[in-house]
């Protein structure tokens, strides 16, 4: 099967005073049709450009894509103009943000923001896309779609909200959807609830749909495959089953060490409380990037080749021949038993 | 309170060294009202509504639920940032929930706040140093100018930082480190007991563990009690002894810690816990799974009965009459849920 999506070298830049921020720095990855991709990392480190730069929405100045090829559905959307991204936008593949508080327009009721795009895109009448945008409300699961729909966003709750930007996602049966931190604005049962209707309308229409989060048990619940990003690079990917029991760059252990999990013991055998490893330091600045490994001044595995050279995704041994794993780490094959044999003794 | 209720109510404290804090029926009714010159409460936003709960000496009591629960405002009204509209809240032997300012600001050298978000809670004009000094100067607690400079040091050296910091302003610093000065200001006064209030929820993953290491170690350091308000369900379970469930302003379980994680009982709890997805892919998709519909009504028309009655999925008909109250279910392990397998039966 063709991918629906291929991000070849991508690099996007921002020219600030203060210098470059090479906020993606030549990433590649590409999506099935139909499958779940995570893009995890922590803030600033360029989950979300890489995604606004699928879309083209990097605001220019001061951002800029230097670079890179973007094949969305066999054609390089980095090419094209701006007239026919505008067609593709919305149509092939869209996007909810992570705000459902301030991504809705305030002055509007919802049938104009849900029917604009449907008679744009799908050259529907005004009627026709209201009775779409009815059908797709009640899809989402808002009562009484009928009457809401003439209600502005203010009159919906912070879930409900997130219910109609995914409703105005799928409105053009689109074949991608980018998901940036869709639940982090939200409570946790809430959250459940937004999670579980995209994974399961994504799977009923064959819809890929790339989550971008910084929560690893959103990842671990709802992505097949998993892209781990630091310092404007994909350092580590492979299906999250892989990731999770096999992780082999030293970012990606530290994160699962880091935070503090439901299924944890909480003592160790001597009856000690157990501590959380944290990763010391902070995540380097994107303006002055050190040679070599980025994460290089926080690694407890740091040799000196570290220093010198940037280490590419390479393939590491992995439990299931079938999916790649690769990471971008020299010492990736000694981590596997280390970090292993680490875990063992604590957790 | 009149002064003639006062040894009443002081004679019904009972004589327990280990409470430190004895929350009894606190309820904080914030009014909504309406015109402009003459403004008249047209309605109450119940954000606590009778809640009971003791913290004992040293230990941390985690208190978690969804936004708009009400566990910050407890938080606030037990520091007396609020004036409850009624309960008591006992403080180490005193009753502070009408006690008067000047009292009250006494009483802060004991008890001390965490806020939130490192990114506004501290004055952005004010130097690091300013920030964690101003209460040594506030309580009198320096008697010149090198002891407050040399306890401004040591309490940056505490929190890991480093004391050349001190004349630096928050911009300067991350969030990570912004919270650690939140968490030396609250040291400063040397309290005995710190409400921190979501510490960690503004911050990144990686830096989240240092900060929550941090805490435990102070804790074991200053022999600090910790109220700990947080939404995240994990972060609490690895910090607290003692967890207490909020939901729509009331505690609906409260029980010791590996008691609510393992065998949690009220319906809330359950649903709370199975929302939070755990890092590995095996594991989860092995765990029970209860999706609650619809959402958290409003504070300001809450549902009759059991607040929780119209999410519930063993809700009965009697649950949309009676007011749940919360009762030992199991040794130590209070929910408030008409039915629970034991409730009152203890």
């Amino acid at each position: 099967m063709d991918p629906l999506l291929e991000v070849k070298n991508l690099q996007t830049y921002f020219f600030t005073y203060e210098g470059v921020v090479k906020a993606v720095d030549d990433i590649t990855y590409e999506v099935m049709p139909g499958e779940t991709l995570g893009l995890v990392g922590e803030s600033g480190c360029g989950k979300s450009v890489s995604a606004l730069s699928l879309m083209r929405l990097i605001p220019d100045p001061p951002g800029k894509t230097i670079g890179g090829e973007v094949l969305f559905d066999g054609e390089d959307i980095l090419q094209v103009d701006m007239d026919d991204m505008r067609r593709i936008r919305g149509a092939k593949m869209a996007m909810v943000f992570q705000e459902p508080m301030t991504s809705l327009n305030p002055v509007l009721t919802l049938d104009r923001q849900l029917t604009e795009t449907i008679q744009l895109h799908m050259g529907k009448s005004r009627d026709e896309a209201r009775q779409d945008a009815v059908n797709l409300l009640a899809q989402v699961g808002i009562p009484d779609p009928e009457r809401r729909i003439r209600q502005y966003p203010h009159q919906f709750s912070g879930g409900m909200r997130q219910r109609v930007m995914i409703a105005m996602a799928l409105s053009c049966n689109p074949k991608l959807i980018i998901a940036d931190e869709p639940t982090t604005a939200l409570d946790v049962t809430i959250q459940a609830q937004i999670l579980e209707l995209m994974k399961s309308l994504t799977d009923t229409l064959g819809v890929a749909l790339i989550i971008i989060t910084h929560n690893l048990g959103v990842v671990a619940r709802y992505a097949d495959r998993v892209n781990v990003m630091y310092a404007g690079k994909i350092i580590e990917r492979g299906s999250a089953l892989e990731i999770y029991t096999n992780p082999r760059h030293p970012y990606t252990v530290g994160l699962l060490d880091s935070v503090p999990r439901l299924d944890q013991r909480l003592t160790d055998d001597e009856g000690n409380a157990a501590k959380l490893v944290p990763i010391e330091g902070q995540p380097p600045d994107l303006v002055n990037l050190p040679v070599g490994c980025s994460f290089r001044a926080r690694c407890r595995w740091a040799v000196d080749k570290c220093a010198t050279e940037t280490p590419p995704l390479m393939p590491v041994e992995s439990n299931n021949s079938e999916e790649p794993h690769v990471s971008a780490c020299w010492r990736s094959e000694v981590l596997g038993v280390e970090a292993l044999s680490y875990a063992m003794g604590t957790a | 309170m009149t002064t003639a209720e006062m040894p009443q109510t002081a004679a019904t404290q009972p004589a327990q060294d280990n409470v430190l804090l004895d929350v009894r029926g606190l309820k904080m009714h914030f009014p909504v009202t309406s015109g402009i010159l003459f403004q008249r409460a047209v309605a109450h936003i119940k954000a606590i509504d009778g809640v009971d709960f003791t913290v004992l000496r040293g230990e941390t009591l985690g208190l978690v639920g969804e936004s708009g629960c009400g566990k910050t405002t407890t938080g606030r009204c037990i520091l007396r940032l609020y004036k409850p509209t009624d309960g008591q809240i006992w403080f180490d032997g005193t009753e502070i929930a009408n006690a008067r300012t000047n009292q009250m600001r006494a009483m802060r050298r004991q008890m001390q706040i965490i806020f939130q978000d490192p990114y506004s809670s501290l004055n952005p004009r004010m130097t690091a140093g300013n920030i964690i000094g101003e209460p040594l100067a506030v309580h009198g607690l320096v008697n010149n100018k090198r002891e407050y400079r040399e306890r401004v040091a040591e309490l940056l050296n505490n929190v890991g930082l480093n004391p050349y910091m001190a004349d630096r302003f928050p911009h300067e610093f991350s969030g990570g480190q912004r919270q650690r000065i939140g968490v030396a200001r609250a040291l400063s006064v040397d309290p005995s007991f710190i409400v921190c209030d979501e510490p960690v929820s503004a911050l990144d993953v990686s830096i989240q563990a240092q900060i929550i290491n941090l805490l435990e170690d102070l804790q074991e350091r200053y022999d600090l009690t910790y109220l700990f308000i947080a939404h995240d369900l994990s972060v609490v379970r690895h910090i607290s002894d003692r967890v207490a469930v909020m939901y729509l302003g009331k505690i609906v379980e409260i029980a010791d810690r590996n008691a609510i994680y393992e065998n949690p009982q009220h319906p809330y709890t359950r649903a709370l816990l199975s929302a939070v997805p755990i890092p590995d892919p095996v594991l989860d998709a092995q765990r029970e799974r209860i999706i609650l519909s619809g959402e958290v009504p409003s504070p300001l028309n809450p549902p009759s009965g059991c607040v929780f009655h119209p999410r519930c999925p063993l809700a009965t008909d009697d649950c949309m009459r009676v007011i749940p109250e919360a009762r030992q279910v199991l040794p130590d392990h209070i929910a408030a849920c008409i039915n629970v397998p034991g409730y009152g039966a203890y």
